[in-house]
């Protein structure tokens, strides 16, 4: 009887284990996210980081949580009034991107997060960093295009780099508008859904085509 | 019985299937986390292993978190710049469970994250003057770059040479190393008092160390400075790039392999001052145009074992022919004609080896040849019996072997290996050196504020048939987040010049003693630095009457520097200042005096600013050097090198504009150094026979104009996939 009860108990909690792990998975990334996307000081950033790279840890076949650890690492390195600061932070990105790759190689998503590091690298010295890592992101961004042709967010960090690079150094505003517009197409057609996913980027796209329907854009 | 069970059953099920949380007991987890008990740490990340439960530091170092897990668990804090600390807890049900978390090991790397912390690091070379390629480019009137730092404290402003002059050392006291492999001949080669620039361009380096003072073991045969290059690693993309000049035409082309793991290029470039000298004459009657022909090849490789092969190859060819009045004989001028011939290679290689070991080898070969002759002229024929020739040959083979592994944590160990090959030889006169070095080097952090660096350095010459040892010693000491101490004492050792060698090698080492005291603050785009110095000669080399190690001399001083790339938006800008003292007994000085390239006070003011509208880079430069002591035969020996030249001032004016030509980028490069044209003098050469006739040593050409234009073109196909995208 007792072993009985204890095969019962075994049986019951084998499945709920398992799909309540992939439940607390998808609640605890949830709730993190909802924080992410209002987060706007360090200290929260650097929370929700320790947040997902706990997750990470813990989810050891999931590439988001490291995705998400990443994008709160470069937010703070583009956040870092202290430029002798912002490569450690974009260092701790990489490595969170590079995690991530490990487990979801040949991802649109992360190759553009990665590109994001590069231009987050280029503040600590706009002069000498410049060149190198605008092409270095470029280069990422191009990749991030080839792995997933429609990832908005690619072609909106493009259309960013496009505006703002001088012509002859890679710029090109009537390009940049032209992505900006696909961008805001896709976004548009994309149900919004309860999801984990990657899905920032449309409010840029919009503030984007907003700038180029201003009449001193046209020049 | 079996009813109690089911009940029993039904119960359980149902509590399983219940959401935990309605049931479980929480635990409060909180405490502090710092290092060694007392600075409390922020931003640390807490977890308990294996579950998402955790929390951040706040500034306080504490921390608070919930979890309803039960059992044996382990705690683990982890942050940036330390070793993590694991604690196993006990999770029994209570409502609350304090720990305290301590850090005790700061960490040089953490796992795959590069640490860069403020304090001082000295993997970061904290201890020297960096320069980006941007930097000397942007400084420099001549794209050179000894010239950009001779704006940096402790250089002289010493025109008649292009070596770099340091804290009352002379030019050869000072070594140039391209990725641990020492290069003679960094300079072309140019007839007495015409400063010569370097053979390399300063975008082949990613990075430009200058140590003025106490550099570490790993360097040596340096009695004043080393300057450090590190060469580019591996391009992000293929590019060509055009140099075109009325002085200087070249092409350079870099192609980056398809897996982006191999680099190969090389380019070929002319320099002529024909035309220049045609327009604007300067003191210098050539009879023989200055030209440089100069190439360059190649090849990066990164291996699939992770390994780094670089080799590269400069070689360059030189004439010219110049006339000079001979001071002595009226109506005679000297016709000095110089070839040179140049040949470097520089092969390296480095590694991570199992047990945390990284290894660095290099090989080099380096080979330099001066042909000079002398011919006097006289109502405009050549005397023939009046010809001296010199022909100097020099060939450096070198190897280099360094390990390194980061022990305990908190020290990083350098081991090292270093074996050249000397020969120099001048007409029929040779020596032949086999020089073997060993050195050993610990970088550590003491405690949280203190570190150290002790270094070691054996060196024995098979020329001299002596050994020698020489101790580095560097310690210390952060005064909060961006204050930096600094105590240093260094030995150093060189071996005498090749000149004096071939008339006798029963010489020994000169022996150079540093003690350095610094102190530097760094943060947000500032820096400043004030050095105070002293700097003991011995067994310095006298000629009089054969060379002999019986000169002596000091250098002491103080120099400040201060940088400033924040309070004015856009504006890069620095100063520095150098004071010196010093006296020295050696060549052919009758007494110890302060020798003829050292001046006083010496200071600089740089300024450069980005104009995004015109997309133009303007960059000032401003050098002053107190008069420089000059011997006038003139005067009663003991009146020896009691003159003084005139100051020296220096107005160097750099504009680059860039611009696109077809999609190329183009930077449109306008420079002139003296641009106030200032009279500069270095000193005078006397007449030997007529003491009353003497000539000012002064620049080439003063002001100096180069007007050139760079073209790159980036050889990618990037534009073609983004257009598909559309």
């Amino acid at each position: 009887m007792k072993a009985l009860v204890i095969t019962l108990i075994s049986l019951v909690t084998l499945p709920y284990t398992t799909s309540a792990q992939s439940d607390k998975y998808q609640k605890a990334m949830e709730k993190n996210l909802a924080q992410f996307d209002t987060a706007r000081t360090a200290s929260s950033l650097i929370g929700l980081m320790n947040n997902f790279d706990r997750i990470g840890a813990v989810e050891k076949s999931q590439w988001l949580p490291y995705y998400y650890a990443g994008m709160c690492a470069m937010n703070l390195a583009n956040k870092e009034k202290d430029k002798s600061q912002i490569d450690s932070w974009a260092d701790k990105a990489e490595v969170y991107a590079s995690r991530a790759d490990s487990l979801s190689p040949n991802n649109s998503e992360i190759s553009c997060l990665k590109a994001t590091i590069h231009f987050a690298r280029i503040n600590v010295d706009f002069m000498s960093r410049g060149p190198k890592y605008s092409a270095l992101g470029a280069e990422a961004l191009q990749l991030a295009l080839k792995q997933n042709p429609n990832n908005p967010r690619a072609m909106v960090v493009l259309a960013q780099l496009k505006r703002s690079a001088p012509e002859g150094f890679g710029g090109d505003k009537a390009m940049a508008c032209q992505l900006a517009a696909k961008a805001a197409r896709i976004f548009e057609q994309t149900p919004a859904g309860n999801t984990i996913n990657p899905t920032w980027g449309q409010s840029s796209a919009q503030a984007l085509l907003k700038k180029c329907e201003e009449p001193t854009a046209q020049k | 019985m079996i009813r109690i069970y089911s009940i029993g059953l039904i119960l359980l099920t149902a509590l399983l299937l219940l959401p935990l949380t309605v049931f479980a007991q929480k635990t409060r987890v909180h405490g502090t986390a710092t290092y060694n008990g007392i600075r409390p740490l922020a931003n640390v990340n807490i977890s308990l292993d294996g579950t998402y439960d955790g929390a951040t530091t706040d500034d306080k170092g504490q921390f608070a978190f919930e979890t309803e897990e039960k059992g044996l668990f382990t705690v683990v804090a982890k942050v940036t710049g330390f070793v993590n600390v694991t604690q196993p807890v006990e999770l029994n049900g209570a409502a609350s469970l304090a720990i305290n978390l301590v850090f005790t090991t700061k960490a040089v790397t953490l796992n795959d994250v590069t640490v860069r912390p403020r304090l001082f690091d000295l993997t970061d070379k904290n201890k020297y003057t960096v320069l980006s390629p941007l930097d000397v480019l942007t400084t420099a009137t001549d794209g050179n770059i000894t010239s950009a730092l001779k704006t940096m404290p402790g250089a002289q402003p010493v025109g008649e040479s292009g070596d770099l002059f340091v804290r009352g050392g002379t030019g050869t006291e000072t070594k140039v190393y391209i990725d641990g492999l020492l290069v003679n001949n960094f300079t072309y080669s140019s007839p007495s008092n015409m400063a010569a620039r370097s053979r390399f361009a300063p975008g082949m380096f990613k990075g430009t160390f200058f140590s003025t003072g106490g550099y570490s073991a790993p360097y040596g045969q340096a009695l004043s400075s080393a300057l450090i290059l590190e060469t580019e690693e591996l391009p992000v993309k293929s590019s060509a790039e055009l140099t075109i000049s009325p002085i200087m035409t070249g092409a350079n082309l870099e192609k980056l392999s398809r897996d982006k793991k191999t680099a190969y290029g090389g380019g070929v470039s002319h320099t002529t001052l024909g035309l220049y000298n045609m327009l604007a004459p300067g003191a210098v009657l050539f009879t023989k145009t200055p030209r440089f022909w100069d190439g360059n090849g190649f090849v990066r490789r990164q291996l699939n074992n992770g390994g780094m092969l670089k080799f590269f190859i400069n070689g360059g060819i030189s004439a010219v022919g110049l006339d000079r009045p001979n001071l002595d004989y009226d109506g005679v001028i000297n016709n000095i004609r110089l070839t040179n011939r140049n040949l470097y290679t520089n092969l390296t290689y480095r590694q991570h080896l199992s047990g945390g070991w990284k290894w660095q080898a290099g090989l080099s070969y380096g080979h330099n040849s001066d042909l000079t002759s002398v011919a006097a002229r006289v109502d405009g024929g050549f005397r023939p019996d009046s010809l001296v020739r010199q022909a100097d040959q020099s060939s450096l083979w070198q190897a280099r072997s360094v390990f390194s592994k980061l022990i305990l944590d908190r020290t990083r160990l350098y081991v090292g290996t270093e074996l050249q090959r000397i020969s120099e030889q001048r007409n029929s006169s040779r020596y032949v050196d086999t020089f073997l070095a060993q050195f050993a080097e610990t970088e550590s952090y003491l405690t949280d504020r203190l570190s150290a660096r002790i270094g070691l350095r054996l060196e024995y010459s098979s020329v001299l048939r002596q050994a020698n040892v020489a101790p580095r010693l560097a310690l210390g000491y952060s005064t909060g987040t961006n204050g930096l101490l600094s105590v240093s004492y260094g030995r150093f050792y060189q071996k005498p010049e090749r000149q004096f060698l071939w008339q006798t090698t029963d010489l020994g080492y000169a022996r150079a003693d540093h003690y350095i005291a610094s102190y530097q603050q760094l943060a947000n785009d500032r820096t400043f630095r004030a050095e105070a110095y002293y700097k003991r000669y011995n067994n310095l080399i006298r000629t009089t009457p054969t060379p002999e190690n019986s000169g002596w001399g000091y250098a002491r001083g103080v120099e400040v520097f201060f940088r400033d790339k924040k309070s004015i938006k856009g504006v890069d800008y620095w100063l520095s200042y150098s004071f010196l003292d010093t006296k020295r007994q050696f060549l052919d000085y009758p007494t110890a005096v302060q020798p003829s390239f050292a001046a006083r006070h010496t200071a600089s003011a740089v300024v450069k600013r980005f104009f995004s509208g015109i997309q133009t880079n303007i960059g000032l430069s401003y050098t002053y050097g107190s008069g420089r002591p000059y011997a006038n035969p003139n005067r009663p020996a003991d009146s020896f090198m009691t003159d003084r030249t005139p100051a020296y001032h220096n107005l160097g004016l750099s504009i680059a504009h860039l611009m696109s030509i077809r999609k190329a980028q183009s930077v449109l490069v306008l420079t002139v150094s003296n641009a106030l044209g200032n009279r500069q003098v270095f000193g005078y050469t006397y007449s030997a026979r007529h003491p009353e006739r003497r000539e000012a040593i002064v620049p080439t050409n003063n002001p100096f104009i180069f007007v050139g234009m760079f073209v790159t073109l980036g050889a990618d196909r990037r534009q073609e996939i983004i257009n598909s995208q559309l």
